[in-house]
């Protein structure tokens, strides 16, 4: 039995323990704390990831998929770079409803320049239902204009098991158009 | 179209909506044997609407009159009258044409089912709906089948100048057409909308937003008999300034109408019509699938490579078979379209329905500047390492 795994990414807000748990086999382990100070971007989130989420996906062959989440916010960026280590690929979401998501996608980008050069990076907007822009052409207009590789960037519903699963199939084939 | 040949279709109790697709119907699918008349005393056939007052009216009035003509019958529920031919609404357009050659030619034999037995089929569980078949009814989009988007075109022997004159057609002659040139003046607003008139009801198009605004009365199987229908004889102006008309084709008194809107205008038009927003993107991506089915529009080359400029928004698209495999080789292997169907082994139809839906929102094109090197075709053969592990996790994921 291997182990391997993918990690989702991502300002605070912006669906990573919700895209965990829609696809994880497992009911999700997260580590939480109740916000003592209103988050000024989410008035609605009342608690806010400080440790990882972590979720399973088992295959076939009894082979373990490892899902993580990692905290969004940046002051706990040193575990950033531990739990991606040895990450097959990396979904990052972005949240469409904070003040600046493209600035936020550059700084993950710069952060994780390592999967986005070798092509193991999905994007996935949230909340363009409360923020239609900056559209998806946008997105990629910006990475463009950042000479990263055309990356699959979707529109995703962090609840819908689907849009998360076609946001990783999509991150495969990019890793093997053959498989 | 009209011919000198034309048989003469009365109608009754009938809408001007109906009335229009009727005429699009007759002029489209109906290859112009029909033409409408106002009179029933210049028709060869009639086709009566009983759902309505006046059509019923109208029906009592004729039994008792001297006047027999082959009569179509049309309602939402069964009528048995002796003497007509039933046709259900919600109208499937073949089953129509099929019943007006029957009335109006009784010795040409076309095989049917018993009246009672057709009468009590379900429209939505056909299993196979030909091409220019479409339902005018309040069926879910996700009901159709493959066929209305694919088509089931087996792949085509491009050394036969036949196969490949059928795989092509005008887009400019459907809706898909107008709707692209329309998405087009679109994206150079930097505020308000551009509104289509002289559909069912408006759209507004608002490309900065990848928005489009639409009622809920305009379903989407209205929108598709619109999309199949040619409609080349149909107006089309672009009012940018309030009256000043910058495009006038053949019929100035019916037509579509582009019109600018400022962002007031707008905000009227959203109140008065009770319009929603759907992704913009979407709405082209499934205009054109509908339109083509599986076919080429004309004037792609499907020799030269294809660049796809971006992944598609897939999340919030119709996914193609294939889609995800066939975006992800065109990024890094920009190759023809004949040789992704061959390379992939993918029918050629699910390919072409694909480009043809990314070509209508202006991610793919092809491209006879491009060198397609040998380097590409290797670095796709070049077996992946985790290749196994990849193909347990996608297969995970799919089910």
């Amino acid at each position: 039995m291997n182990d391997y795994k993918f990690i989702f990414t991502g300002p605070t807000g912006s669906g990573k323990t919700t895209a965990v748990a829609a696809i994880s086999d497992i009911e999700v382990v997260n580590t939480e704390a109740k916000l003592s100070i209103p988050d000024d971007d989410h008035s609605e989130k009342k608690t806010l990831t400080v440790g990882l989420d972590y979720g399973t996906l088992t295959l076939e062959n009894k082979d373990k998929i490892h899902l993580y989440g990692t905290p969004g916010q940046e002051r706990f960026d040193f575990m950033w770079e531990i739990l991606t280590e040895g990450g097959l690929g990396l979904i990052l979401l972005l949240d469409n409803s904070r003040a600046d998501p493209i600035e936020d996608m550059h700084f993950f980008i710069n952060t994780f320049k390592e999967f986005a050069n070798s092509n193991r990076l999905v994007i996935g907007v949230t909340h363009m239902d409360i923020n239609p822009t900056p559209t998806i052409a946008s997105y990629h207009k910006e990475l463009e204009a950042m000479a990263i590789e055309k990356l699959p960037v979707f529109e995703v519903d962090a609840r819908r098991k689907k849009d998360i699963s076609t946001l990783l199939q999509a991150l495969l084939y990019a890793l093997d158009p053959g498989i | 179209m009209t011919k000198q040949t034309s048989i003469k279709i009365a109608t009754v109790g009938m809408d001007k909506q109906m009335l229009r697709i009727l005429e699009m119907v007759f002029n489209g699918p109906g290859k112009g044997d029909y033409m409408l008349v106002n009179k029933l005393e210049d028709a060869q056939a009639c086709i009566f609407d009983l759902d309505n007052l006046e059509g019923m009216k109208s029906w009592k009035d004729y039994r008792n009159h001297d006047l027999k003509l082959p009569v179509i019958i049309l309602s939402l529920n069964y009528k048995d009258i002796a003497g007509t031919t039933f046709v259900r609404k919600p109208i499937e357009i073949n089953d129509l044409l099929k019943n007006l050659i029957k009335i109006t030619n009784p010795t040409v034999t076309t095989p049917h089912k018993p009246v009672q037995e057709e009468s009590n089929s379900k429209i939505s569980e056909s299993p196979s709906i030909s091409h220019n078949a479409t339902l005018i009814a309040e069926t879910s989009f996700e009901k159709q089948n493959a066929a209305q988007l694919y088509g089931n075109n087996d792949d085509i022997n491009f050394n036969n100048p036949e196969e490949v004159d059928k795989l092509f057609y005008d887009r400019a002659e459907y809706l898909q057409g107008y709707l692209e040139y329309a998405f087009g003046l679109s994206q150079e607003l930097e505020t308000g909308g551009l509104l289509i008139e002289g559909l069912y009801c408006p759209i507004i198009l608002i490309a900065k937003q990848n928005r489009i605004l639409r009622s809920n009365k305009f379903n989407d199987n209205q929108l598709r008999t619109m999309t199949l229908l040619p409609l080349s004889n149909i107006t089309v102006r672009h009012n940018k300034n309030h009256g000043k008309t910058l495009k006038i084709h053949l019929n100035e008194e019916r037509g579509l109408n582009i019109v600018n809107l400022n962002e007031s205008e707008l905000a009227q038009y959203q109140e008065q019509y009770s319009l929603y927003p759907q992704d913009l993107d979407g709405f082209l991506w499934l205009i054109a699938l509908w339109t083509a089915r599986g076919r080429l529009a004309k004037g792609t080359d499907f020799n030269k490579p294809v660049i796809l400029r971006n992944w598609p928004n897939f999340t919030r698209l119709i996914e193609t078979p294939y889609a995800l495999k066939i975006a992800a080789f065109w990024i890094s292997n920009p190759r023809s379209l004949l040789e992704t169907a061959q390379i992939l082994d993918i029918p050629q139809r699910y390919v072409f329905a694909f480009f043809n839906a990314a070509h209508a929102i202006r991610l793919a094109s092809t491209n006879s500047n491009f060198d397609t090197s040998s380097s590409t075709t290797t670095s796709f053969a070049k077996k992946h390492a985790k290749r196994g592990l990849f193909q347990r996790i996608l297969t995970k994921l799919l089910n």
